[in-house]
């Protein structure tokens, strides 16, 4: 099915604005993205890098614990002193996540501890990882994973333990000895619930060596394997920031080493968190993209209606047209383009209208012509005439002459009337042009000679039929007739370009360039009279057929007479009335197409030939005149070279002729 | 003219309200679902969850009861913990959740005393039901969450056969008769002293989770005859075991083997005056009887019984990492 302009319009313009806005959405979306995400792995990493400058403060302070711890026994002079009790004291009261405070010899003897707590004596310190490691390294802080501390009598707490291996005096001696904090979880707690990495987001600690964890906020539920957390990937950074999607969720892990004490901050904060803007964008942008649709649907679907609004009009104009009224003009406002189309159309609409009353005019008179060319062919005088020679043949008993005549007369009307077909061959026209001289020449009692010449290649061409007849009656009536000397037609077809071209040449009395003139402007004035062709037509079996039955009559005689008096004498002058080629009915038929020409009948021939030439094949086409007093007269006639085989597509150009058939037979 | 023009805005009209159907459309079901994100939180200040446990002020109990509040505070519930004041409280356990359905919660997890009796009172109960510790038989119960006894009886039955070179006599200290989760206990210990043909199983007594009464029982088990081996089905009764055997100086000699890692038994453990204990994970029952009791609410698909596993400590392996902690809830 096709689609409406209006659907084209309206769909073409949507999805042109949706993909383009779509487009732009996209990567406005993407660019967006993309610097949220950015914006995201930074802030999450300034909140890590907080919460590992928090821890490498609290390691600091706790090194400043120590030191404190340090100076005092070596200020002290032993260890059990109060001040020095005292001051231990000072320092777990303000510190509420140190536990205990305890002081070893290297052998693992208790020295003394804060609160005094009795040590188990099934426990081997030696053996204790924080012991170990502050023996091994003596003056560096360690800090041990987070462990139960079980040398304490009566309490299982979960501490981190850092020690110290330091020198002090004990009993006047210098003896190596292990200093062991034990602190909670609190202040960890605390410096990673500080900061918030969204609603799910949180920090953890890990031990850089094996990826223990050392803190987590779900520490508990990861021990004891209700929660899972991926540390192998984030024990790969030093530094740095991945995704990790191991849980099923996207989640933006961010790592920092702590300085010094070997232990990894890891960041997790969920993507669907710390995207929540993109979300919103992404929400915006549908809605701002249903909108535009939405707008784009409705603006180019009135857009297209106006546009195709007047097309339609145009259209539903064209159908009224369709069935045949040609009166409806339109009136279609509308865009420029649509205006002028409405403007052209009722211009075309006109001249379509002009052109087909001219060619109704044309056909009319076409047929008119052509009636006015056959009637001039069964014209009774012509008949009268011959017939009357064919009796005073008789009567001189030349039989010979008399077969000649009446042959040529027959083929002569046979082929004049020629089925009624409108053309003819150029064989058929000169051999219809060779009879008529025939008879002629028989009338004329040999007054005149003629020749009949034709380029092979034309004989098979088309022409209308009847233009040569009327230009050789003219010749034998004005040229030869009235001549003293034997006179000489020549008729000629020859094919020059693309034109046929007939040459009438007489050498008979020729014209004064006056007469040339009329004649000439005879021929070239169009005739219109429509009433005049109709009238002509009707009168055409009426006149013929009186004609026919009166032919040997005296009826027709004094009828022809009155009417040669009143038309034809004036103009040529003629006396011989019985000779005059003007009948009541041309005559009838001139009188509103031909006010003022007044020369014999002989021009209605001419006439007739130079119209229907030009209304057949175009004003180009028809009669040209040469004329010289004396000397004679040259009528050329020229039409278009038309093969016969072209007869078909030609008769095509003329339906009337067909018409014109019935009326003629 | 006026046809034409009709046809072109009526096309228009007919764009237009299709535009807006699809418009409509569209954000209709995002409506719906800022609607459906909504009511949840609503739904979750008012989603009640009852935690009954066996017993109240217990080592063991408490445990559950974290793992139980870790996991409301996690999956946003209201908690309601209740506990009869004793182990033998059998008909007390059954009125409190009965009251308890009566005045209507909408999960309950439930560790029964009596699980025949329990099973009853659960048959009724038109809410997620979990039970924890105790299996219940009846169809209202979605999930059942953990230990198998059976296995953990075996698991003690081995290791008290090594303490013992598979030779000497073993006292038993059960919790109460017709107990579902002593009975399979038993059943597990006494199938595996069959494999040690050497192993004499003195008698069974029945001294509930008292420390008082169990010392008060071992004392008499004690007098009777010679005992190489004492197994302590619960937390409760491996303490009253060993302060009677420390009391008569016997520590060295009595091998005893418990349940369960109540802090004094880990004491005792690390003193050397326990031998071995099968220890469960309770913190993981409570936490995962409430994160289950919140997905059942939730119309989630839950498993229908999740193993917690048990797990020998001695005093070899009660301070390995992993034993640490499994053994030491982590209180920061």
């Amino acid at each position: 099915m096709r689609k409406s302009i209006q659907f084209i319009i309206t769909a073409s313009f949507s999805l042109f604005s949706v993909i383009v806005i779509s487009l732009l959405g996209l990567l406005l979306y993407d660019k967006f993205s993309t610097t949220e995400e950015q914006s995201a792995i930074v802030s999450t990493q300034q909140i890590v890098e907080q919460v590992s400058y928090n821890l490498e403060d609290y390691v600091r302070g706790m090194t400043e614990v120590f030191k404190v711890i340090d100076g005092t026994i070596k200020n002290s002079e032993a260890i059990d002193q109060d001040t020095f009790l005292s001051e231990l004291d000072t320092i777990m009261r303000t510190r509420e996540d140190i536990i205990s405070l305890s002081l070893f010899t290297d052998s693992g003897e208790l020295l003394t501890n804060h609160p005094m707590q009795e040590i188990r004596s099934t426990i081997k310190l030696t053996e204790q990882n924080w012991f170990k490691s502050a023996v091994e390294t003596p003056n560096h802080l360690s800090f041990s994973l987070p462990h139960i501390q079980n040398i304490y009598r009566g309490s299982y707490r979960w501490v981190v333990s850092m020690s110290k291996g330091i020198t002090l005096m004990h009993n006047g001696v210098q003896t190596n000895a292990v200093l062991l904090v034990d602190v909670n979880f609190k202040k960890i707690d605390e410096l990673c619930q500080r900061v918030s990495l969204g609603k799910k987001g949180y920090v953890y600690i890990i031990d850089d060596s094996a990826g223990n964890i050392v803190y987590h906020p779900q520490q508990q539920l990861i021990y004891i394997g209700l929660k899972y957390e991926n540390v192998e990937p984030a024990l790969k950074y030093a530094y740095g920031n991945y995704i990790d999607d191991s849980t099923g969720e996207d989640r933006l892990i961010t790592i920092k080493t702590v300085n010094n004490i070997g232990w990894k901050v890891v960041g997790v904060s969920y993507m669907d968190e710390v995207m929540t803007s993109k979300q919103e964008v992404n929400d915006y942008m549908l809605r701002v993209l249903l909108i535009v649709l939405l707008l784009v649907v409705v603006i180019s679907a009135i857009m297209s209606a106006r546009i195709s609004r007047p097309i339609k009009q145009l259209e539903k104009a064209m159908k009224t047209v369709e069935r045949g009224d040609f009166n409806t003009g339109v009136e279609v406002r509308g865009a420029l383009e649509v205006e002028r189309l409405s403007q052209r159309y009722n211009l075309m609409m006109a001249k379509i209208k002009a052109l087909m009353n001219q060619i109704v005019l044309e056909q009319e008179a076409k047929r008119k012509y052509e009636l006015e060319a056959l009637q001039a062919q069964i014209n009774p005088h012509f008949l009268y005439n011959t017939l009357n020679s064919v009796v005073r043949m008789v009567g001189m008993s030349k039989n010979e002459d008399i077969i000649k005549t009446i042959t040529s007369l027959s083929k002569l009307f046979r082929i004049s009337l020629n089925k009624g077909q409108t053309i003819v061959t150029v064989a058929e026209e000169l051999e219809h042009a060779r009879h008529y001289l025939t008879i002629q020449q028989i009338r004329f009692k040999n007054k005149f000679n003629f020749t009949i010449e034709a380029d092979e290649e034309v004989l098979a061409c088309t022409t209308i039929k009847l233009i040569l007849q009327p230009i050789i009656e003219n010749a034998i009536i004005h040229g030869i007739e009235r001549m003293v000397d034997e006179g000489c037609i020549e008729v000629r077809a020859e094919a020059v370009n693309n034109r046929v071209r007939f040459t009438i040449r007489d050498n008979g009395l020729g014209m004064s360039p006056q007469k040339l003139a009329e004649i000439i402007a005879g021929t070239f004035r169009r005739g219109s009279g429509i009433a005049g062709a109709v009238e002509a037509s009707g009168a055409v079996g009426a006149a013929g057929v009186a004609g026919v039955a009166e032919g040997a009559g005296t009826a027709g005689i004094s009828a022809d007479g009155k009417g040669a008096g009143t038309a034809g004498i004036s103009a040529d002058g003629k006396d011989s009335g019985g000779m005059d080629r003007t009948n009541s009915t041309e005559r009838g038929n001139a009188a509103p197409g031909r006010d003022s020409v007044s020369y014999s009948g002989s021009g209605v021939g001419v006439h007739n030939v130079q119209e229907r030439i030009r209304i057949y094949f175009g004003e180009e086409y028809g009669l040209t005149y040469e004329s010289e007093q004396e000397e004679g007269t040259t009528v050329t006639i020229e039409i278009p070279r038309m093969p016969a085989a072209a007869q078909g597509a030609n008769a095509l150009n003329l339906p009337q002729a067909g018409e014109g058939e019935g009326e003629v037979r | 003219m006026r046809y034409a023009g009709k046809l072109g805005y009526g096309f228009a009209g007919v764009a237009a309200i299709a535009a807006i159907i699809i418009v409509l459309l569209l954000i209709f079901p995002s409506a719906m679902n800022y609607f459906r994100s909504n009511s949840p939180q609503g739904e979750d200040q008012s989603r009640d969850v009852t935690l009954m446990l066996r017993q109240k002020d217990s080592d063991f109990w408490n445990t559950v009861q974290k793992g139980a509040e870790t996991a409301a505070k996690e999956f946003g519930v209201q908690l309601q913990i209740i506990a009869p004041d004793n182990d033998d409280d059998v008909e007390g356990q059954l009125a409190m959740v009965r009251s308890a359905l009566k005045q209507g919660t909408d999960a309950l997890i439930v560790a029964a005393l009596d699980d025949t009796g329990m099973s009853k009172v659960i048959d009724e109960a038109r809410i997620p039901v979990i039970a924890i510790d105790t299996e219940l038989t009846s169809d209202n119960v979605l999930s059942f969450i953990g230990s198998n006894n059976y296995d953990a009886g075996q698991k003690a039955g081995k290791k008290m056969i090594e303490l013992l070179d598979g030779r000497g006599e073993v006292a038993i200290l059960s919790i109460m008769q017709d107990d579902r989760n002593t009975e399979q206990r038993v059943h597990g210990l006494l199938d595996a002293f069959k494999h040690a043909p050497g192993i004499e199983v003195l008698d069974n007594r029945y001294c509930m989770s008292s420390p008082e009464y169990c010392q008060e029982v071992t004392g008499v088990l004690m007098d009777k005859g010679e005992v190489d081996g004492i197994v302590a089905l619960n937390g409760g009764a491996s303490i009253g075991a060993a302060r009677e055997v420390e009391r008569r100086g016997m520590s060295q000699v009595v091998k005893m083997v418990a349940f369960d890692s109540a802090l004094e038994q880990l004491e005792l453990l690390q003193d050397g005056k326990l031998h071995g204990t099968i220890v469960q994970n309770p913190f993981s029952m409570g936490y995962l009887g409430v994160k289950h009791a919140a997905e059942a609410m939730d119309g989630q698909e839950i498993p229908e019984r999740v193993d917690i596993p048990t797990k020998v400590i001695d005093i070899e392996n009660m301070f390995w990492m992993d034993n640490q902690k499994l053994l030491f809830p982590f209180v920061k």
